[in-house]
């Protein structure tokens, strides 16, 4: 009984352990997707306002919702448009609606870790595409 | 100045459907904290927020809930408190090997699982600000908790404590809290150090030290209390508030720590005098505003942070599915296998195996503890508080299905421990 006992221990709770060790080696080789929720703005005011017009508010808040690649902005527009995309890479696409505009946003997320900024062009109900770089709101 | 009319009409929102949700879950056999859990998600945006969003924006406007925060903060201090209270390390030695098998086996088998699914989850429902080894050891300590109050709970309501299956589903329950909250004091300690609040080396030597010397110093000091309630016979207004403030004290030098208040809170009960008039009289002068008002209010702010909306498409399905198939496994296969391996029957094992699947309320502790430092996202949380409710909700009846209660209590009780398990199976049990 005592050695079956010891056998299963060391089945049930040895191995188990064991297993744990390999995943967290294994596991290192993992990379995430870019963290890049929490809240950004446009660098450059007033480029953005001449983007903009009238469909967006300025100063430009987006704030990013993250769940692994699943993203969700929401715009600070007068109708707090939420548009929802995904992370493929460093490569973000995003499409939504609000009652006055469809809003298109795509880009790369740039940089390191700490350091990171959003590179790309968003529209407005099929608008022109306009450039922007987003950075972290303080 | 808080808005305190906002703040008494959430509360009385807030109390008024957890207790209404509480008695219906009740009607269908199923403990009243669970009812609580659901109210609390009801409330959220998961219901209350998309089926009626202006109502849900006037009820809890973001601006005011960080007065509900720290209200549920101080109950759930209390209430970890009280589970601290209740645990007596008499009960976790002794027991034979079917405990000690059962207990190891039902927190090591789910750990592995959880941390293995991490492997598939991480590159999904996580991100870079997190590294891979804190998300598997968080989503490991996750798996493997047991909710010892509502498994007592569980056990009274069916009469089924002095059962040789009761008496093992405790002890390996209270193994279990004691394993999974050091555990997770470790993970939590890497994460915050990783984050950069302080320095590993800082935090781990502060927690030992401090567990050191409450274990070996202030345990002793405290043996006071037991002194104070032989010579009145009474807990005194006077020692209660100390013992209060000693909790408080203790949770705010584990936080300062870097660990988490809760392990504070956790641990200023586990290191109280341990004599069954102290615990009961102590226990029932603090339970009773702990789990009737401060409870749900913590339950109503996990619920508002629960969004199920989030979990939408048949990937993120699939990812709740997994994770939901991997708890019950790990907790349930584990701890079935291990009775099984011990010797007891097949029948007897897979009831020991339902009951340690029962994860209630605990494991939304941890889960919000997760959320707040940033080591999961919204939607593994959403998805981890399904886990939590089917794997509760399912105790009951997978136990009358499997093992009904004349079964359970024909079994011969082969550990002699029923009166220290009496004592502390009428603590904490979170609404009745």
């Amino acid at each position: 009984m005592v050695k079956k006992l010891v056998l299963a221990y060391s089945f049930l709770v040895g191995l188990p352990l064991l297993v744990v060790l390999g995943t967290l080696q294994a596991g290192r080789r993992l990379a995430g997707p870019p963290a890049i929720s929490g809240d950004w703005t446009v660098n450059d005011p007033a480029a953005w306002s001449i983007c903009a017009k009238t469909a967006a508010a300025t100063p430009a808040l987006f704030s990013i919702s993250q769940s692994g690649a699943d993203l969700e902005i929401a715009l600070n527009d007068r109708d707090r448009t939420i548009i929802a995309g995904r992370l493929e890479g460093s490569r973000f696409s995003t499409r939504g609606s609000s009652a006055e505009s469809i809003v298109r946003m795509e880009g790369n997320v740039a940089g390191s870790r700490g350091r990171r900024s959003l590179v790309g062009w968003v529209s407005f109900s099929g608008g022109a595409p306009c450039g922007l770089t987003l950075v972290r709101a303080q | 100045m808080p808005n305190l009319q906002a703040l008494f009409l959430q509360i009385g929102v807030i109390l008024l459907v957890a207790r209404i949700i509480g008695l219906l879950f009740k009607k269908i056999r199923q403990p009243q904290v669970v009812g609580e859990m659901v109210a609390g998600i009801l409330l959220g945006p998961s219901l209350l927020g998309w089926a009626f969003p202006e109502i849900s924006a006037t009820l809890f406007p973001a601006a005011s809930l960080g007065y509900l925060y720290a209200l549920s903060q101080v109950g759930l201090i209390l209430f970890m408190f009280l589970v601290g209270l209740s645990l007596n390390p008499k009960e976790l030695r002794g027991h034979g090997q079917v405990a000690v098998l059962t207990s190891h086996a039902s927190i090591m088998m789910p750990f592995c699982m959880g941390a293995v699914l991490a492997l598939f989850l991480y590159p999904r429902l996580s991100d870079d600000a997190v590294s891979f080894t804190n998300f598997a050891l968080f989503m490991g300590s996750a798996m493997s908790i047991t909710a010892f109050p509502v498994l007592a709970r569980i056990l009274t309501e069916r009469n089924l404590l002095h059962s040789k299956i009761g008496t093992l589903a405790v002890t390996c329950a209270a193994v279990d809290d004691v394993t999974g909250w050091c555990i997770l004091a470790f993970v939590v300690t890497m994460i915050r150090a990783s984050h950069g609040y302080h320095s590993i080396w800082l935090n781990l030597g502060g927690a030992i030290v401090y567990v050191l010397c409450m274990l070996f110093g202030v345990r002793r000091l405290l043996a006071w209390f037991d002194r104070s309630f032989r010579q009145v016979g009474r807990l005194t207004d006077d020692a209660l508030a100390f013992m209060v403030l000693l909790a408080l004290g203790s949770a705010l030098i584990t936080e300062l720590l870097g660990i988490h208040l809760l392990f504070g809170a956790f641990l200023m009960g586990a290191i109280m005098p341990k004599s069954s008039d102290f615990i009961r009289h102590a226990t029932h002068r603090l339970e009773s505003v702990t789990v009737l008002v401060l409870l749900p209010l913590f339950f109503a702010f996990s619920g508002l942070r629960t969004s199920i909306g989030v979990v939408k498409g048949s990937g993120m399905w699939l990812y709740a599915l997994a994770v939901i198939a991997v708890a019950i496994a790990g907790k349930l296969g584990g701890s079935t296998i291990a009775a099984r391996l011990a010797g007891m029957h097949w029948r007897e094992a897979a009831s020991l195996g339902i009951l340690m699947n029962t994860r209630g309320l605990m494991e939304l502790v941890i889960l919000n503890i997760g959320l707040d430092i940033g080591v999961i996202s919204h939607a593994l949380f959403s998805i981890m508080v399904i886990m939590a409710l089917v794997t509760t909700l399912a105790t009951t009846p997978l136990l009358a299905w499997v093992c009904p209660d004349r079964m359970l209590r024909e079994q011969p009780l082969e550990i002699s421990v029923e009166s220290e398990l009496e004592r502390s199976c009428s603590m904490v049990q979170p609404a009745s």
